[in-house]
């Protein structure tokens, strides 16, 4: 159905924008986007892929099989200590075996995995010059390339490679301001298709994790009684939740989600307790930047995969509802 | 060392300051950080002496073991590295302070909106804004949270969760 939905905005676009001769390379980039979206959900592939944000490269191996209906995904961290990722749907579940910590979460209230929706597909253009470039080949496949440059210094450009047959993303890439990479995704090794089973996207600590300990938590949406009053262009609230953790009592934490269609804000809003770490202002992680102030008796947090101006006007305008 | 940083900062319950406190007595390398945490502290502070108010937080947690507070001296050969560390934790923490009286004064009320061209312009001319020196288990949890709804997810399934599960494991502490 979503798909459906998609691909008809995907051809409106295309119905409704040809007048312009520049919007149609536009609208067809566009659904380029679409279809990398979509091939990210229903394809079956096996592959390693490397991460590289600063200094730092790692690699990792992916596996994503559809079966019936039901995605299943499994991801492996090949450097340094050994991580898995497992999802089913929008149940994740992360091993940790050094520690023996699973990490399991399960998503309630939207029943989608994050997708982008038409609205915000189309959202895209007014904030980002969205066009097809070259062709060029990445680990095997002739991949389409994909730009999308910021109208505003408010997020990140971005690079798309998308695989010509089949749309899945084989290579992507965030730019700073200079065009400089800030992180980059890239296959080294895929295999679209072919033969995938359960088996494969089982973890590896299946049996061996009964005794490890197990964090369980959970997001609802709810109504969180606070509002951010000075949201940037372009970034809309897509979600607002309450997280609580298994065993552990209180109100929660508060999470709100806002996203201009590609990039993702979250603003985090916990109540203070004696042993948090009360540090305010801003911190870079990887490509993330982080702001945390204190409202009140709350500490809020704000972090995104976009320039430090955006979380900081955003955190600077959380506030209470009265 | 997250530990002995956390006990500086008064962060620990009683009984975890207890363990920290034992386990500073038997491991030298506890003992160095312990020792070099505040040495680093001190100097940013342009004091040789450590902060009152620190101790005040500290002494109840260490009255079990009185003898860390006498801390050996640390060899200048063996601490090149968790110097290097510390110091841009501490610069970082200045950085802060220095980012936070900024948005102090903006000539408003303290949450008035801000102007983006200012912040970016402040952002650029600081060189750099501090990075997160040692990964907090909380902003961890944040990220990985903050992943499952980003758009990144939707286009390349868990491979983005890569930015947030590879931490180590003093991270998960």
């Amino acid at each position: 159905m979503r798909f459906g939905a998609l691909a008809a905005v995907g051809a409106a676009l295309a119905v409704a924008l040809p007048v312009r001769a520049d919007s149609l390379p536009q609208a067809d980039a566009l659904e380029w986007l679409t279809r990398i979206t979509t091939a990210a959900r229903q394809m079956n592939y096996a592959g390693t892929f490397v991460y590289q944000h600063g200094e730092s490269v790692e690699t990792s191996k992916i596996v994503h099989l559809a079966d019936g209906g039901v995605e299943y995904e499994k991801l492996e961290v090949l450097d340094g200590p050994p991580r898995e990722v497992l999802r089913t749907n929008d149940q994740l579940t992360t091993f940790y075996p050094d520690i023996r910590l699973i990490r399991s979460e399960k998503r309630k209230g939207r029943r989608s995995f994050p997708a982008l929706l038409p609205e915000q597909i189309t959202n895209i253009t007014d904030h980002y010059e969205v066009r097809k470039a070259d062709v060029e080949r990445i680990a095997g496949f002739d991949a389409q390339v994909l730009v999308l440059e910021p109208k505003d210094g408010l997020r990140y450009g971005h690079k798309f490679w998308a695989d010509m047959a089949t749309g899945l993303l084989v290579k992507a890439k965030m730019m700073g301001d200079r065009h400089q990479a800030i992180e980059q995704f890239t296959f080294t090794q895929l295999a679209i298709g072919g033969r995938i089973g359960r088996d494969d996207v089982r973890s590896r600590y299946e049996s061996s994790s009964a005794e490890w300990r197990t964090d369980r938590s959970d997001a609802k949406p709810a109504e969180s009684g606070w509002t951010i009053r000075n949201v940037p262009p372009g970034f809309r609230k897509v979600m607002e939740m309450r997280r609580s953790k298994q065993g552990v009592d209180g109100p929660g934490l508060i999470h709100i989600v806002f996203s201009d269609g590609l990039a993702a804000v979250s603003v985090f809003i916990e109540p203070t307790s004696a042993r948090m770490r009360l540090s305010e202002g801003l911190t870079v992680q990887g490509a993330f930047h982080i702001f945390t102030r204190i409202v009140g008796d709350h500490r809020v947090t704000v972090l995104g995969e976009t320039p430090a101006v955006t979380v900081t006007q955003i955190a600077q305008s959380v506030t209470p509802k009265r | 060392m997250e530990r002995i940083s956390a006990l500086m900062d008064g962060e620990l319950d009683d009984q975890e300051a207890a363990h920290t406190c034992s386990r500073l007595k038997n491991e030298a390398e506890l003992a160095d950080g312990w020792a070099t945490y505040h040495l680093i502290g001190d100097v940013l502070r342009g004091e040789r002496l450590c902060d009152p108010a620190l101790l005040d937080r500290i002494r109840p947690a260490l009255e079990a073991e009185p003898t860390v507070l006498a801390p050996r001296r640390v060899s200048p050969l063996q601490r090149p590295r968790s110097i290097a560390l510390s110091a841009a934790a501490s610069a970082a923490g200045v950085a802060v302070v220095a980012w936070l009286a900024f948005f102090d004064h903006p000539g408003g009320t303290a949450d008035a909106p801000i102007a983006p061209a200012r912040v970016a312009g402040a952002v650029s001319d600081a060189g750099a804004v501090p990075n997160l020196a040692r990964a907090d288990s909380t902003v961890n949890e944040y990220l990985f949270a903050h992943q499952q709804y980003a758009p990144s997810t939707a286009m390349q399934g868990v491979a983005p969760f890569m930015r947030t599960v590879s931490l180590r494991e003093d991270d998960m502490r």
